[in-house]
């Protein structure tokens, strides 16, 4: 298991850096073909690679950052930066689709005076296949990783991929003298990326507030109530602390038993915990008596 | 003794929170003001100005939503409590500003270097001394809150409004040196005001960022907990110390050994002794986890 996740650590950076790539060329590509072509839509859409391109960025350096193992200065880990990361990432594409809508409205009401070339159809179909590479790429590391800034990455080129659809549409529909179809089209997606990158963002900033983790506690809570020596378990509290789950327990033991057994029975806690879950970053124990009432 | 220090705290926040209100709203007229009259009169350095507004308009939001939640304890969505929302508030107004000071600073190098010098109307310069004026009464009555309360959030409130006041007093001069033929100068004017607005962004991120990966608060801090605690009879070794902030409040997480011979209820004794201990002498305290180890 060690090894398969030190491959998907150094893939996971990997796919990142691809991914830059990706977006920087496609950023160059719709710029040029836009001018080109003399299409409004595609040179906006541009924008949105290059907001892409940003983001990956901060992707990027957080997944440096990530890996560096607890010391003084952070002592429960860097693995956070990976929601601020996404948080930002998210943000940056909220403000990114507000921009898309903007324009989108305005081209709706000024209307368009010149029909767009058809050569940037091609170009549109060349960035969506593009586009879809790099979601496809990005989806299994993250999953895997469960690697909040990568997935928060793959969402912005999922979406740069319905963008760049709707830029296709566009240009098809203008070029066959259906003028509004293309502008409505334009504006429902604007709103549909505006959405899912603002739940993506609510999601990030609720993890670095730290919510808990229900499922892992009640697991948990059951394993630990089953551990010789447990009288009962007081109280769970779980965040994240990057990739992984940080818990604090509170265990109440017999009155007479003494902490030597005590420390034998946290050594079961946590042996017990690591084996059965695999998503624990560190389990912290708290001893009390057990109160009777 | 506990109810006085409540009620004196509860006054606290009361009086806090109306300040920030105050601010909030003044900051807003400011800034809308300032934008109008910027874009009227084509002063970009006015412009640039209102996002010193802008950033007291945010900071005095989180203020007052620091101030609101922190009344909220711990409760079951978030077991860690609200502390964090203040650094989140912070991390995007860190990234509004640079938005912001990149837009603005794009513009302004357009002007410098492409764009037709005009008279700046002489209303521009009365927008700069009323944001000068408003600015600095706001300034006075934050300094004389902060006397009396004693809070890092409004006195820190203060130095923006004293920052907005500097950059209007150089827009001031600016202006009056553009009508001597100084071309150009408005525009380099906004360009400096870009650069500082951007530096304030990326401290507010880094600062932000540093306490949601949660940063230990500083060595002295900690070396003096250590101490504190050493010094308890019954404890043998500090361990080691994680201890982070949540909003205003320090949370510890204390590894500490003791006799093993103990009973866990004479260390329940120890564990209330602890607590007490640190309570009387950090100011705000969170919770205290204690771990034998």
């Amino acid at each position: 298991m060690e090894a398969i996740t030190k491959n998907c650590i150094s893939c996971g950076k990997r796919v990142s850096v691809f991914i830059l790539m990706i977006n920087i060329f496609l950023v160059l590509f719709k710029a040029y073909f836009a001018i080109v072509s003399y299409s409004d839509a595609l040179f906006a859409d541009a924008f949105e690679s290059l907001n892409n391109v940003i983001i990956t960025i901060i992707v990027l350096i957080s997944l440096w950052i990530t890996e560096k193992g607890e010391n003084e200065k952070f002592p429960y880990g860097y693995g956070r930066v990976e929601f601020i990361a996404s948080s930002l990432a998210n943000f940056l594409l909220v403000i990114a689709s507000l921009g898309f809508l903007y324009v989108s409205v305005q081209m709706t009401i000024v209307g368009r005076e010149i029909v767009p070339k058809p050569i940037a159809i091609f170009a549109a179909a060349v960035a969506f296949f593009l586009n879809q590479i790099a979601f496809h790429y990005g989806k299994c590391p993250g999953e895997k990783l469960k690697s909040p800034a990568i997935l928060a990455n793959t969402r912005a080129n999922k979406l740069d991929a319905y963008t760049t659809l709707v830029v296709m549409i566009a240009v098809i529909a203008s070029n066959l003298g259906i003028p509004r179809v293309d502008h409505l089209a334009a504006i429902l997606i604007g709103l549909i990326i505006a959405y899912e990158a603002l739940e993506g963002m609510i999601l990030s900033v609720r993890e670095l507030m730290g919510i808990p983790y229900r499922d892992e506690e009640q697991k948990i809570k059951y394993l630990v109530s089953e551990i010789k020596g447990v009288r009962c378990v007081n109280s769970i509290k779980s965040r994240s602390v990057g990739r992984k789950i940080w818990i604090d327990i509170e265990i109440a033991l017999e009155r007479e038993r003494t902490i030597k057994e005590g420390l034998i029975i946290i050594r079961n806690v946590k042996d017990c915990l690591a084996e059965k879950l695999n998503n624990i970053n560190e389990v912290s124990v708290q001893l009390v008596s057990e109160r009777t009432f | 003794m506990l109810n006085k220090k409540t009620n004196h705290q509860k006054k606290c926040v009361l009086c806090g929170r109306k300040t920030s209100w105050v601010d909030m709203w003044s900051s807003s007229v400011l800034m809308f003001f300032k934008l109008a009259v910027g874009f009227l009169t084509g002063s970009r350095a006015l412009i640039a100005s209102s996002v010193y507004s802008l950033n007291d308009i945010l900071s005095s939001i989180a203020v007052i939503l620091g101030l609101k939640l922190s009344e909220k304890p711990v409760d079951e969505e978030y077991p860690y409590g609200y502390g964090n929302i203040e650094y989140v508030v912070s991390i995007f107004t860190g990234v509004v500003l640079l938005i912001f000071s990149i837009v603005i600073f794009y513009e302004s190098i357009n002007v410098i270097f492409h764009g037709e010098h005009a008279r700046i109307h002489w209303a521009a310069s009365v927008a700069a001394l009323v944001s000068i004026f408003i600015n600095e009464i706001l300034y006075k009555y934050d300094l004389c809150v902060v006397k009396h309360i004693n809070s890092p959030a409004i006195s820190s409130q203060a130095q923006h409004h004293q920052a907005d006041t500097i950059s209007s007093v150089v827009v001031f001069f600016g202006l009056q040196l553009d009508r001597f033929g100084y071309y150009h100068l408005d525009a380099l004017v906004a360009v400096f005001e870009t650069l500082h607005i951007a530096y304030l962004g990326v401290e507010m991120l880094y600062h932000g960022s540093m306490s949601l990966m949660e940063h230990s608060i500083n060595k002295h801090k900690v070396n003096s907990i250590k101490t504190l605690v050493s010094r308890i009879p019954d404890v043998q070794e500090v361990k080691n110390i994680k201890a982070r902030q949540i909003g205003r409040d320090i949370w510890v997480d204390l590894y500490i050994s003791v006799a093993g011979g103990k009973k866990i209820d004479e260390t329940d004794e120890i564990s209330v002794n602890i607590r007490n201990i640190l309570s009387d002498s950090i100011k705000y305290l969170g919770n205290v986890h204690i771990i034998f180890v």
